[in-house]
């Protein structure tokens, strides 16, 4: 399980791991906690959010983690499971590396400028 | 009461995900719809009513089965065989009405010696097909093939198109046979569905872009490219399209070859040699695609 085989994650899957970082959530929270942690970036319609649970449960990184009825409908909550957390934290550190790689070469007056421009909305895709 | 016409609007919009799933999860994806906040909105937006539309697409095209990769290819596979078929009875009805329409009447045992065997029998394949009887089609499909050339050889030296589909479609029925167990096979109103959008693809006049008249080529070439863009924007979510729009486009290829042989007509015609490259280069990416993203984590 070597991380440098393991391709990364994209970024929708990244964000509905760290979202269930906290503990469990259902679906609407998910979208909206993934909104909150990308700053307004990442906005799932329940659609595509449904496609990235459906992979991730397919590959054992999130499980289903009970249900409750809420106005008369099933409410499914899922959480991280330990191989998902494993591999949202290789894929942190990856991404950790990657921004290194850029940021330790960078000239001090164009990363203050990019600081005041962008100051928390800096982008950094997986790659 | 705006919440429950908002609900029944997201219920009728999860009629695009296959039964199974939406019995295992409709409640659970109208509640996140939904939401927890107080709405007034009546209608779902069209960014919701996309995105389920195209997640009902991916959970058809295999996205999320054990093995997606297998289920592109087979359903693919059977997809196609069923698209060439209802094309070869689409053209082949065309051209029996042509024929009564010009002297036919007069005549009538000649157009059915001559096409209407030929027919029967490819609806008869295409039923036994739509009905899940690949092996009857198959039997079917080479009887379509064989049995009306030797009746009459009208289509086969004509080399008209619906000559071809039994001769295209057969391989295909007999791969199929070869699915695994483990692979399911298309639900029956899905494949109808798919194969109609496949013929609704090919009835866009295409030829009409190589008009004198500059008005009627703008109006084909809006109806072309709104035709490609519909059809792209389902396949790039439920990909077996892309499997099953090639024997189709193989079909014009073969007819073109057939009448013309290597000319320039061969690569002109929109229906031809240039749609098939494109095609199986899509189909191509979209196996290969799937087959990453399955190793891929998530």
């Amino acid at each position: 399980m070597g991380s440098a085989s393991r391709p990364a994650l994209r970024e929708p899957s990244y964000f509905v791991l760290a979202a269930l970082l906290g503990g469990p959530l259902h679906g609407y929270a998910v979208i909206k906690r993934v909104k909150e942690l990308s700053d307004g970036r990442v906005t799932l319609a329940a659609g595509s959010l449904y496609s990235v649970i459906d992979r991730l449960l397919g590959e054992g990184l999130v499980t289903a983690d009970g249900e409750e009825i809420v106005n008369g409908r099933a409410r499914r909550y899922y959480r991280l499971t330990d191989e998902g957390c494993l591999v949202l934290t290789e894929e942190a550190d990856r991404l950790a590396q990657a921004a290194r790689v850029v940021m330790d070469r960078l000239p001090r007056r164009v990363q203050s400028q990019a600081s005041a421009r962008h100051p928390s909305t800096a982008r950094i895709r997986p790659a | 009461m705006s919440s429950d016409v908002l609900e029944k609007r997201y219920r009728m919009l999860l009629r695009a995900y296959p039964a199974d799933y939406r019995r295992e999860r409709a409640d659970e994806l109208i509640d996140t719809l939904i939401g927890d906040e107080p709405t007034t909105r009546r209608w779902p937006s069209a960014r919701e009513a996309a995105s389920l539309v195209r997640g009902g697409l991916r959970v058809y095209g295999g996205g999320t089965a054990p093995r997606p990769t297998a289920v592109l290819f087979w359903q693919g596979i059977h997809l196609g065989a069923l698209a060439v078929l209802a094309l070869g009875v689409l053209i082949g009805l065309d051209d029996i009405v042509e024929a009564f329409q010009f002297g036919g009447l007069s005549d009538p045992l000649t157009v059915l010696r001559n096409q209407g065997i030929h027919e029967i029998a490819l609806i008869a394949a295409l039923v036994a097909l739509v009905a899940g009887r690949a092996r009857t089609a198959a039997v079917l499909a080479v009887t379509a093939a064989v049995v009306p050339t030797v009746i009459s050889q009208y289509l086969f030296l004509n080399g008209l198109p619906q000559w071809w589909a039994p001769v295209v479609a057969t391989p295909l029925i007999v791969l199929g046979l070869r699915r695994p167990a483990d692979v399911p096979p298309a639900p029956r109103a899905n494949a109808v569905l798919v194969t109609a959008g496949i013929l609704a693809l090919h009835l866009i006049p295409a030829g009409g872009l190589r008009m004198a008249d500059a008005g009627p080529r703008i109006v084909v070439a809006v109806m072309v490219v709104a035709g490609i863009a519909a059809f792209l924007w389902v396949a790039t979510a439920d990909q077996r399209l892309l499997i099953a729009v090639v024997p189709t486009l193989l079909l014009g290829t073969l007819h073109q070859l057939d009448n013309s042989g290597l000319t320039g007509e061969l690569l002109r015609r929109p229906d031809a040699l240039p749609s098939l490259v494109v095609a199986v280069l899509m189909a191509v990416v979209a196996v290969v695609s799937t087959r990453q993203r399955q190793r891929t984590r998530a």
